[in-house]
């Protein structure tokens, strides 16, 4: 695999942790720990366990195989453990051998597999025995421990089934000492079968119809053998039924769950609809605001001084103008008079231009009757008479250089139009502006509404685990949960019956049994049965005092350990509660009121069991049994976030006497790695930082890749 | 848990007092080297006895029988 060479890791008490990125080797550390003991590794692809003959040279560092020209490559995984107890050190070895030969490398098709063991006097022998060293391995981590104490973050949650309730049960019995009472209440159960038999016997001896009597004892043994197969039946479907009612409170929750998640969605679909309503709308009425400088002439907003200013100056240009025309008129006038004063000839148009012509043409003043050669005096002032060459004033036409009449007027009119609308010009562009400033309030509160939405929908889905489309398959659940529910329930009802009956017809056969008898059976024996009988209650009421017991310890222990993992996180965490259904005990995890949180989310969880199994590991501390093993996990806090890391070492370094767990979570957060190595709460072991020796680009070139260790305390 | 602890645990049971085997001083000052205790106790330092050497069912059942011979 990835490591080459030779590479020495020493674990100590406490936690001890492997830090690593993805893919730098981490897992493959946890697989030479289960390699050595199992001649397995953990194939994360097909998320099962493969052998080594399936694994075959994959086990082998490409590195090596890539440097041997010729001959041997050999890896070799060894595992020192040092037993306390009894001063004794064992080496667990796994070989597996590969050989390089004409360029082609071969490897064996299965691993030798070694061990020593090493005595209190230093005396080392090698161990050669299989079944001796089964026995080692045994001993190093009994197989009914090894799910609890060797997993990977993804099996954590397999450990413990919450769907089963016998699933918590059954680690309990593992792991705790409960089974001792079990056994002494199965020793009182032999002891009161084997002293009823007794009574039975002495019983038939005293029978009047000894064939009667067997016959009927006969008879009782069956209708108990059949009552055993039907309450086991019967025991089976109250499980079944209480399990599927179980699921149907959790579905009906969950439906509630689901509705409220499809119904967010919805009203967020319909949130965003009237947000982007309101926001084309406010984007056009944007637009408007540039348009309606010009079209509503928001542009002349603070000119109205400049309209009664022109309106002066327009004022004033008239007045000027209209007193120049009157001085003209004036200077004309007087003018005209002065002419007329020194009118030496006729009027304009006196006589008619006709007379005008004949007399310019005859060159003969008809008026005077004299006459007016071409050229002379009297010929230039008759031909004047027509040809409107009157002299000019020499005040001339024109009043001014530029007559700016007209332009000004029009500016006039058209500033009186534009004026009345300046007027209230303020008004409608504050008006337009709250109109602006309502839309944009709209649009921010959709979005608010919608963000909120979108977040208690998150929060939902996260802690639910429930998407819509998941919603579908709960209705489908559902309904096949009420059918489990109605067949189990129908079932328990006709086995109760059945078992009703069948003691009804032993009580009946016992009492005919007994009428056979005649003649006193011994005291002793009838004493001896008694004490038969009642060792059994005992011993039952005894186990299940001592059973509710610790699961009250466990469920304190385990909201102990709770409380520490989650200390660092702020997310809601409630209360761990062991509900008994039946005799099994499931955890659930309740509110203040002792009320059910439904539908957790797997970080939630996780965590649940990893405090319940370390509180059955802890509750067992005092017998220093547990302190044997060690804890080995592969990334456990990678499915519950950063925020719980640093509890749960914490808590792991509290519960175990010695655990060794990769992550990569000390590799990302350096600040996190820091806390890890220095927090006083963790019963820190070794830590160590795995790298590869190529950089990330280069990392796929597996035939050069080998891992360095580095020791960070 | 040894056996003096499993048998103080046993004998904590109310049943004991009820089915009316031990009076409650008995129970408290009773102890595994007594010689003198009630035959159920003695039975059921069989059965833990058997319990603690790992014996089989059999075993246990055959050495408690055993129990009521010398007692009864």
């Amino acid at each position: 695999m990835c490591y080459y060479g030779e590479n020495e890791i020493e674990f100590e008490s406490g936690i001890n942790v492997l830090i690593g990125d993805n893919g730098y080797g981490k897992s493959k550390l946890f697989d030479a720990f289960y390699w050595v003991m199992y001649d397995q590794c953990y194939d994360t692809s097909i998320k099962k366990f493969r052998s080594t003959p399936e694994l075959n040279e994959s086990i082998i560092s490409d590195k090596a195989k890539n440097e041997t020209t010729e001959g041997k490559v050999e890896t070799i995984v060894s595992i020192q453990l040092y037993d306390e107890r009894n001063d004794e050190t064992y080496t667990l070895e796994r070989v597996l051998n590969g050989n390089v030969r004409d360029d082609k490398f071969l490897v064996a098709s299965n691993s030798i597999e070694r061990a020593t063991k090493k005595s209190a006097f230093n005396v080392t022998q090698v161990v050669d025995d299989p079944q001796e060293i089964e026995r080692i391995k045994k001993k190093v981590l009994p197989d009914n421990i090894k799910p609890y104490m060797w997993f990977q973050g993804e099996e954590i949650e397999n450990i413990i089934d919450f769907r089963e309730s016998a699933s918590l049960t059954q680690a309990i019995n593992i792991l705790s000492d409960i089974s001792k009472f079990d056994d002494i209440h199965s020793f009182s159960i032999g002891l009161s079968s084997f002293l009823q038999k007794e009574l039975k016997k002495k019983q038939n001896s005293l029978s009047k119809n000894k064939t009667e009597s067997s016959s009927l004892d006969a008879r009782i043994n069956q209708l108990s053998g059949q009552r055993y197969v039907f309450k086991e039946q019967l025991d089976k479907a109250e499980s079944n039924y209480e399990r599927a009612q179980s699921r149907i409170d959790d579905l009906v929750n969950s439906m509630r769950e689901a509705e409220k998640i499809k119904d967010l969605s919805y009203d967020i679909e319909g949130l965003k609809k009237d947000y982007n309503r309101i926001h084309e709308q406010s984007k056009s009425y944007q637009i408007g605001f540039h348009k309606m400088m010009f079209k509503d002439h928001w542009v002349t907003k603070g000119t109205k001084y400049l309209f009664e200013g022109f309106a002066k100056v327009y004022s004033k240009y008239e007045d000027d103008r209209l007193e120049r025309i009157s001085d003209l008129k004036a200077k004309k006038k007087a003018e005209s008079a002065i002419e007329q004063m020194l009118q030496s000839r006729l009027p304009i148009n006196v006589p008619e231009p006709i007379y005008v012509k004949k007399m310019l043409e005859t060159e003969h003043c008809l008026v005077c009757d004299r006459p007016a050669k071409k050229g002379s005096q009297e010929y230039e002032s008759i031909r004047r008479l027509i040809a409107d060459e009157m002299p000019k004033s020499k005040f001339g036409e024109k009043i001014s250089e530029h007559d700016f009449s007209q332009t000004m007027k029009s500016l006039y009119h058209s500033s009186l139009s534009i004026k009345d609308k300046t007027s209230d010009i303020d008004d409608r562009i504050n008006k337009y502006l709250e109109n602006t400033q309502k839309f944009s309030d709209e649009e921010e509160e959709l979005r608010f509404e919608i963000e909120n939405k979108e977040k208690e929908l998150n929060n939902l889905v996260l802690d639910t685990s429930i998407d819509i489309n998941t919603a579908k398959d709960l209705v489908n659940e559902l309904q096949a949960q009420r059918n489990y529910s109605d067949r189990f329930n129908a079932e328990v009802n006709s086995l109760t019956l059945k078992v009703g009956n069948l003691d009804s017809q032993i009580d009946k056969l016992e009492k005919e049994f007994n009428q056979l008898v005649v003649g006193d059976v011994s005291k002793e024996l009838l004493l001896k049965n008694q004490i038969g009988n009642d060792l059994v209650k005992i011993t039952k009421t005894t186990r299940d005092r001592v059973y509710k017991s610790l699961v009250e310890q466990l469920e304190n222990e385990a909201n102990q350990h709770y409380k520490n993992m989650t200390k660092d996180n702020k997310s809601a965490r409630g209360i761990i509660k062991f509900k008994e259904v039946k005799g099994n005990y499931t955890p659930i995890l309740v509110d203040d009121n002792n009320e059910k949180l439904l539908q957790l989310n797997t970080g939630n969880i996780i965590l649940i069991k990893l405090a319940t199994i370390m509180a059955i590991i802890s509750a067992r501390k005092s017998t220093n049994e547990t302190d044997l093993y060690t804890l080995i996990s592969d990334a456990p806090t990678s499915v519950f976030g950063e925020d719980y890391t640093l509890g749960f070492c914490k808590t792991i370094s509290q519960v175990y006497n010695q655990s060794i767990i990769m992550s990569k979570e000390f590799y990302k957060n350096q600040k996190l790695r820091e806390q890890l190595l220095q927090d006083p709460d963790i019963k820190l072991g070794k830590v160590y930082m795995i790298t590869p020796n190529l950089d990330e680009s280069n990392r796929t070139n597996r035939k050069q890749l080998s891992t360095n260790i580095k020791a960070l305390n | 848990m040894n056996r003096e602890e499993l048998l103080k645990l046993y004998l904590n049971d109310p049943l004991f007092k009820e089915m009316g085997y031990l009076r409650e001083d008995e129970i408290e000052s009773l102890s595994w080297s007594d010689k003198n205790s009630p035959p159920i106790i003695e039975v059921l330092k069989s059965l833990i006895t058997s319990h603690l050497y790992h014996e089989n069912q059999a075993v246990a059942v055959r050495k408690a029988n055993k129990v009521f011979g010398g007692e009864l």
